[in-house]
This record gives C-alpha cells, structure tokens and sequence, in this order.
C-alpha cells in the first residue's frame, strides 16, 4: 500500500515536470557559442514536450537567424506563428489540469511580445533574404499584434521601426509615414524622418542584437495552512546600449532605434497578471478543498496531502531565452561602392563588416548579436 | 492500542490514496484512448472546382473564383478586338495583404485562361536569362549556323498586364462571447497599361468578403 503513497505525487510531479530537457542543453550551447550543436539539439523538436513546442520553434528560429541560416530560421518560425494562432482558444483541458496542479501543465501560448517578436525575427529573416514583399505580410501580421495589445507593446520602438522599412521598400510611403509618426509619439520625439534617398548613394541597415533578454523567476509567498502562492517575475536583464560605428576609418552618427526587450517583456507580463492571479486563487481554494476532503478521513493523508500540494505550486517561468537583451535598428547612409565597417557595442567586442557593397538607391541588410 | 490506531490510520490513508490513484489511472487511460481515435489518419480527393473554406482566410476556392471573375469580362472588353491579337508581358499580382499568398498562382492562371482563349499573345520574361544563354550557345559556333537562331526577332510587348491583391482584415472586438468572428475582404486589381503611352487601357476590380467564427473554449 506503502507504493500509491509514493508512486501518485511523483506521477504528478512528473507531469507537471521541468522543462523540456534538449531546450535547456541547446540554450546553454547557444550562450557558449556553440550554434551548429545548439541547432544539433533542437533537431525536429524531438524530446521537446507537446506543450513547450512553440518554445522549442522560437528557440531554433532565433539559432538559424545568427547562424544565417535564414530561409530555415523563417521555415521555423513560420511554424511558431501557426501555432501561436492556432492556440488562440482556451483548452478546457490546460485550464483544469492547471487549477489542481500548477501553470507548468499547460501549453505554452507565448508572452504577448514574444507573439510579438516571432514576427519581428521574420521579418529580418525576410528583409535579409530581399523578400520584401513577404517582409510586409510579417510587417501586417505584427501591426494586428500591436493592435490586440497596444499598452503592452508600444514600448517596442525597433519593430514599429522595422515595419516602417518594410513599407518603405514596397514604395508605400504613405503607410511607412503613419508608421513613423506613431513611433514619434511612442519615443516621444517631434519627428522621426529617415534620411531620403540621394544619388550616388544607398543605405546599410543593420539589426544589432545586445546581450540576453531577461529570464523569468519564481517569487513565493506563503500563507496558512499551506498555501503557497508562486507567480513568474522578469530577473534583470541588459538594457541595449548606443553603439558606435566607424566606417573607412570614419567615425558615422546614423539613425538608431533601439527597444529594451526586458522592459517590453516586463511590462506584457504585468499586463498578464490577472490572468494567472485569477487561476492561482482559484487552485489555492481547490488545493484547499481538496486538503480538508483527505482530512475529513485521515488527519495524516491531509497533511501529507498539503504537503505534495505545497510543492506542486510552481510559477511557470518558461520564456524565449535566446533571444536579445536589447535591439537596434541602425541606418547608414554610405556612398555607393565597397566600404569595411567597425562597429563597437559598450565594452563589449568589434565586429567587423568587411567588403560591404553598397548600390546607388539601394540597401543592403545585415543582422549581428554581440 | 496506540500502535493499533496508527495502523488503522494508516490503512485508511493508503485505501484514500489507492482510490485516488485508481481514478487517476481510469481518466488517464481513458483519455488516451480518446486522443488516439481522434487521431486516425484519412485521405480523400477533393473536386478543385467545389468551393471548400476551412477559416476566413484566402484559399484555392478563391482563386478560382477570383479568376474567372476577372478574365471574362476582359476576353469581352472592347478596348481589344478579337482580329488584333495583342502581346502581353506579365508582371507578377503583388501581394499587400497579410497573409503569405502565393499570387504566382494567381498570375499564372489568368495567364493560361487568356492564353488558351486565343485572343492574346504572351511574352515569357521568366525565360528571358535562358532564351540570352541558349542564344549566345547557338551563336558560339557549336550549333549548324542553317538552324542558330537569329538574334534580334523577339517580340515587343503591347501591353503591361499587372495586378494588385490587397486585404482588410477585421476581428470582432474583444467582449463576452462564446465564439470569436472574423471578417476578411478581398480585392485583387487587375490592370492593362499601354507600353507606348502609358495609358492604363483596362482595369477591372474583382472582390470577395467572408466571415468565420471559431468558438473560444476548445479541449
């Protein structure tokens, strides 16, 4: 008998399980460098749970990208996309596993601006590759996003920014206007006017990716008997820093449009909270109920039963983890021809951009991560 | 006695996580068995003709439809008549909405239509490069100069046939409710420019507006 005792809380401790163990490997070979085994890892997603596959898309979107594999990193993040969609509906089934166990249990819908920021990613990938025209569709795609949740996300200035190039480079400047007078008001700048086109010269744009978005943490109470109320909050991460560039030995003072993916991270989580506060009241009452019934027959299985119930709260502090502290968009006006470029982000390393062939009316882009 | 009670107490700790642990193993296989018979794969044809929406969103039911409503009121039009054959060069249907439409298709279908109609001529600019390689081979000396292909005796184009597909999505705004609506509009531009004046000579607009729901509770 001794056997059910042990063998039903670790079931349920199981299902409620930590994450995905190949996500964690290939996060930390992504942190150490090691992109090609990172990518290795997260190969068709196997071991990945069910319920943390949209973690596992972003996750190797965001690998292909800086690995420049950007037609795979789009293939990829295309399938986050759907999901994210295709999720857009209440489980009955997440719902009631998660008020008896805890919010680990449920699939992973993604954080509004991480929604976000699978759009954003596509559209570098496709800007990258001189798609444009699929760069706008992301661009759209995005501006449904902003619209579903504008309090949440209206801090992040580099993708406004970034669909505001996309209309640009489908000649719809009308649109890449509306867009730039929003993110004025977002910045709270007069004006926001990228260079216009002159002859003789094109334009390098760059995407400048800046340390690691914040990872989320648990933050406990708890209250008697035994109840433990667990909620996920956003640890510090790096704030983008101003970047300096250097180009032919000179130094340039282009456009920079930069988004604190923490902040904008934060601020979506916060506007989440009634959610999971609603569902972390409803399970202490369960939890409770359930408690006082085991009680009710024996005093021993009660606190044995408030004791698995304690430990099986846990705030779900899944999140994208790849991706970047901070984002820059930089907009370089050069002359037409070859040029090298430094470009140098706080204390961290150079990055050199050699043998940049800029064309007359026309821009190059290229993507970076320091 | 005491010893006694422990034990009684712990029976009856083990009966209760027993029971539990029965119900458990019961809702799990039967919740397995449930998914595995939603599960099994099925295939069949479908009629490409028969009009099949699965959401709001842009299918192949509505380019057929879009086409045809499209090519025959030009193959009528009397800014073209049947004796003057004109050549055409295609630029591809752009595609403004948000959605990742493939509008090759679209392009190439009015294409096939206006082509097997017999009332225009096409230029193919996506052979271009290769009709340039095949040309410059011929003309290197390893093709019989009887059969090398002049150079110079392409076809000028008339006309710029050219199209627009743009969307306008809008969703039902967020209040109590068990289903969520969604409401697309579809309009796809078709325009004829003149190559010698510039003159848009024919334009027509062909549009299609749908509404779906889903409900918001699923398993």
């Amino acid at each position: 008998m001794m056997k059910f005792r042990i063998i039903l809380p670790v079931f349920i401790l199981l299902l409620s399980g930590c994450s995905s163990l190949p996500l964690q490997k290939a996060r930390s070979e992504f942190y150490s460098g090691n992109l090609n085994q990172a990518d290795y890892l997260l190969e068709g997603c196997k071991g990945v749970s069910e319920k943390d596959l949209l973690l596992c898309y972003m996750e190797k979107g965001i690998i292909l990208h800086y690995m420049e594999a950007y037609e795979e990193s789009t293939e990829v993040l295309l399938k986050a996309s759907q999901l994210i969609k295709a999720h857009d509906q209440i489980s009955v089934t997440d719902q009631s596993t998660a008020v008896v166990i805890n919010d680990r249990v449920m699939t992973y819908k993604g954080e509004y601006s991480e929604r976000l920021w699978v759009h954003t990613f596509l559209m570098m990938n496709y800007l990258l590759q001189a798609k444009y025209e699929d760069a706008l569709v992301e661009g759209k795609q995005a501006l449904e996003v902003y619209d579903k949740y504008p309090g949440s996300l209206s801090g992040d200035h580099f993708t406004r920014a970034l669909i505001a190039l996309c209309f640009e480079d489908m000649n719809l400047p009308d649109d890449a206007r509306i867009e730039y007078e929003k993110l004025a008001a977002e910045m709270g700048r007069e004006k926001i006017s990228p260079e216009p086109a002159v002859p003789g010269k094109g334009e390098l744009i760059l995407f400048i990716g800046q340390g690691r978005a914040p990872t989320k943490v648990s933050s406990d109470v708890a209250l008697p008997p035994s109840i433990r109320i667990s909620v996920p909050v956003y640890a510090d991460g790096s704030p983008p820093v101003s970047v300096s560039i250097r180009s032919d030995g000179n130094t340039l003072d282009p456009l920079e449009i930069s988004t604190d993916l923490g902040q904008v991270a934060r601020k979506s989580l916060d506007d989440r909270s009634a959610q999971y506060l609603t569902r972390q009241a409803v399970r202490a009452g369960a939890k409770e109920a359930i408690a006082e019934k085991v009680g009710d027959k024996n005093e021993i299985g009660e606190l044995f039963a408030r004791a698995i119930l304690f430990l099986l709260e846990e705030a779900d502090t899944r999140s994208w983890e790849t991706l970047p502290g901070g984002l820059t968009l930089v907009r370089i006006t050069l002359d037409k021809g070859v040029h090298d470029l430094e470009i140098s982000s706080g204390n961290s390393q150079t990055l050199h951009l050699n043998g940049i062939d800029i064309p007359e009316g026309g821009r190059i882009y290229r993507s970076l991560r320091f | 006695m005491g010893c006694g009670l422990k034990r009684v107490l712990i029976y009856k700790g083990d009966s209760i996580m027993q029971k539990i642990f029965i119900r458990f193993i019961i809702m799990m296989t039967c919740s397995a068995l449930l998914i595995m018979t939603g599960c099994m794969a099925s295939t069949k044809n479908l009629n490409p003709k028969n009009e099949t929406h699965y959401d709001a969103s842009y299918d192949f039911s509505d380019k057929n439809k879009i086409v045809e409503r499209l090519v025959t009121p030009l193959l009528a039009a009397p800014a073209f008549p049947v004796q003057t054959k004109p050549i055409l060069i295609v630029y591809p249907v752009v595609n403004e909405t948000s959605e990742h439409i493939s509008t090759d298709g679209i392009t190439d279908a009015i294409t096939t239509k206006l082509q097997q109609s017999g009332r225009f001529r096409f230029i193919d600019k996506s052979q271009r490069d290769n009709i340039q390689k095949e040309t410059n081979y011929q003309s290197q000396g390893y093709v019989d100069p009887a059969m090398r292909v002049q150079q110079g005796k392409q076809l000028g184009a008339d006309y710029i046939l050219g199209g627009t597909l743009r969307s306008i999505k809008k969703d039902q705004p967020e209040q109590m409710r068990l289903f969520k609506k969604e409401r697309i509009y579809y309009s796809l531009d078709l325009s004829i420019t003149d190559l010698k004046t510039g003159e848009i000579v024919y334009k027509d607009t062909a549009e299609l507006a749908r509404e779906a729901s889903k409900p918001i509770i699923g398993w």
